[in-house]
């Protein structure tokens, strides 16, 4: 092996190589699932802002019970037969009624109810937040199980990042007040890679183990499930069945149902159950009723997010469609409690606004990290002159399309929302895969602009991100009439947040497109001077 | 790119699979026997192996450290890959009498 590939042969060295080049080698990987992970933050407010339809008030409280809707869905489908029905009652981020049900021949079909009328809410036509952003953070937008196996992978290796990281700074404590914005790209990225690196510290920990913690022991049971021979397949078995406690399944008996008991009592006595067991009101917020067709129907009643506090729960109470009989009831255990508290801890569906936020800021560090980490990698070699011309341009294509290029996708995909009509298809595409469809065609030509206007594509990217969400806040006003001002007077806290979140955005694109065109302008003039060339411009800096 | 350079970009890519594949097999074999040992606690269903796969987690890292720590010799990659499959093996033995569903 040639010396300049070869690791090197004591501990801090050799963890240097490997921050390194796992860090340049899934860095657009890791940014793409941080960044996504930043907006699933707000998941419930983009999907308001993406979805005008369901802008309702404040107040969530429904008069309709778990039979009402039923009643008010069957009707809208009167020739229909379902089998499953899940119900999601309305709550403070979320102020409609979500039914999926799904049809005999399988197909799931959305429903959304408001909550004051019971009527329909027209049909999305938009993935929003949910459907987009948190798919791809959690499984990069991609069928099957590869998606998952992928981020999976980003998530080892932000936590190896984080230790080989912590293993190679000598100096953490300094790094923690050392910022020289001043100074040259290589140093002052290396500062703020430092920085964000440490001051977040404990966040980027906590969010990658926390979203490995989620599917734990899927991990180890996919690996069994494809050895050969049946002994691998019932390890993997007992893995997931160990990993997924509190799953109750019946299979249908195949004999038509009769009468099925009214749910709504049903869900007043798990309510009362747990209220009993825990010594506070309690109350169930997902309602799962399964082969409602079948003589073996039974619907299962949860706790999902009790309270709204971090732990996600198992409160699981299941009883039989036909007789109202119990036939489950699931509790946690100590060891699924500390379990799914540090899963909770990531999924962030409790009522902390300012925790919320943090988050958030914690998101934006964690992105600011792994861009930084790739303009130093840049800066440093270019400095060195240790890479061809070509290896340096890739790995900056690759760096500006992995980085700022889908923040422009962002806004593209935000602004394609406001403009096409409702209804649109094109190509084969509804309106909602026209918006995907747009989103990974903006990220691709990201990468095809910064291969050919190599470093201005920076200042060029910035620009054009700064105009795509101004572009969105006006675009929302003129399409749904709701401006910063409608939208504070009447409440719609998650309409005006992501306004103000892009606007925001828009002052910072431009203050970073100005400093890094002057940036470009000096270095110009400092090679124009060098080679005895008349100077054109002021040099800044 | 010449031959040797070649050559050694290629050894140095099936150790560091070695490592990373390695190391998850003695990962999910690990965990699979932690998971039967702490069975045999008095813990609530399935705990054992929740445990196990949380501690899994660390032991994966420490294996992929550990691994590259040392120079990319074929040493700890082959260690790593000799002791996953143990694992496996042990787990395929002990597990499905062991482990609490």
């Amino acid at each position: 092996m040639s010396s300049k590939n070869q690791p090197h042969s004591t501990f801090r060295p050799s963890m240097g190589w490997l921050h390194t080049w796992s860090g340049l080698l899934l860095g657009t990987l890791l940014f793409t699932v941080f960044f996504m992970g930043t907006l699933t933050v707000f998941n419930a407010e983009i999907d308001r802002w993406m979805q005008p339809e369901t802008r309702f008030s404040a107040d969530f409280h429904t008069a309709f019970n778990h039979d009402d809707i039923l009643e008010l869905v069957g009707s809208e489908r009167p020739d229909a037969t379902f089998s499953r029905f899940s119900i999601s009652m309305p709550e403070a981020r979320r102020p409609f009624v979500v039914v999926y049900a799904q049809h005999e021949d399988g197909e799931f079909e959305l429903f959304r109810l408001d909550p004051k009328s019971g009527a329909l809410l027209p049909e999305a036509g938009s993935y929003g937040g949910t459907g987009f952003f948190y798919q791809m953070h959690i499984r990069l937008f991609m069928p099957g199980v590869a998606g998952w196996w992928i981020v999976m992978f980003a998530g080892l290796a932000m936590m190896l990042l984080v230790i080989t990281g912590v293993i190679i700074h000598r100096k953490i404590i300094s790094d923690f007040f050392t910022f020289r914005p001043e100074k040259k790209l290589r140093r002052s990225s290396l500062d703020l890679h430092n920085l964000t690196g440490v001051v977040f510290l404990p966040f980027h920990f906590m969010i990658a183990l926390s979203g490995l913690m989620i599917f734990s022991g899927w991990y180890s049971s996919i690996f069994f499930s494809h050895l050969p021979g049946e002994s691998g397949k019932r390890v993997a078995e007992l893995l997931y069945s160990a990993d997924e406690y509190g799953v109750f399944a019946r299979d249908a008996l195949g004999e038509p149902a009769g009468e099925i008991v009214p749910v709504a009592p049903l869900v007043d006595q798990a309510e009362a159950i747990w209220t009993a067991r825990y010594g506070e009101p309690a109350s169930a917020d997902y309602v799962d009723l399964r082969h409602m067709a079948d003589a073996n129907g039974y619907v299962a009643i949860r706790r999902v997010f009790p309270d709204r506090r971090v732990e996600q729960g198992v409160d699981k109470i299941v009883f039989d469609l036909s007789s109202g009989e119990q036939l489950a009831d699931f509790q946690p255990t100590a060891v699924r409690s500390a379990q799914k508290w540090i899963a909770g801890l990531h999924f962030i569906q409790f009522e902390h606004w300012p925790l919320r936020w943090l988050y958030f800021m914690g998101g934006l560090a964690g992105c600011m990290m792994i861009a930084t980490g790739f303009i130093f990698w840049t800066a440093a070699r270019r400095k060195k002159g240790k890479l061809q011309p070509f290896k340096v341009r890739l790995v900056e294509c690759i760096s500006v399309g992995s980085t700022i290029g889908v923040v422009v996708a962002t806004g593209v995909f935000l602004v394609v929302n406001r403009l096409l009509p409702n209804g649109a298809a094109a190509f084969g595409l509804d309106r909602a895969q026209l918006e995907v469809g747009l989103f990974f065609l903006a990220w691709i030509l990201a990468f095809v602009h910064a291969g050919f206007r190599k470093n201005a594509s920076w200042a060029d990217q910035a620009w054009v991100l700064a105009a795509l969400c101004i572009s969105a806040v006006l675009l929302n006003w003129a399409t749904t009439g709701d401006h910063l001002v409608a939208t504070t007077n009447g409440r719609l806290w998650a309409v005006a947040g992501v306004d103000l979140v892009l606007l925001t955005s828009a002052a910072l694109a431009v203050w970073s497109a100005s400093r890094l065109r002057r940036r470009g302008r000096v270095r110009t003039d400092s090679r124009m001077r060098l080679r005895g060339k008349p100077v054109i411009g002021t040099a800044v800096e | 790119m010449t031959r040797d350079k070649f050559s050694n970009a290629s050894l140095m890519a099936c150790r560091i699979v070695a490592i990373l594949l390695g190391g998850y097999a003695l990962w999910s074999g690990t965990v699979v026997l932690v998971g039967v040992a702490l069975s045999s606690l008095p813990l609530g269903s399935g705990d054992g192996i929740v445990i196990a796969s949380f501690l899994g987690f660390f032991f994966y890292l420490g294996i992929v450290i550990g691994g590259f720590a040392a120079p990319l010799r074929w040493r700890p990659a082959t260690v790593i890959v000799v002791l996953g499959t143990i694992a496996v093996f042990l787990a395929l033995c002990f597990a499905p009498e062991g482990i609490t569903p």
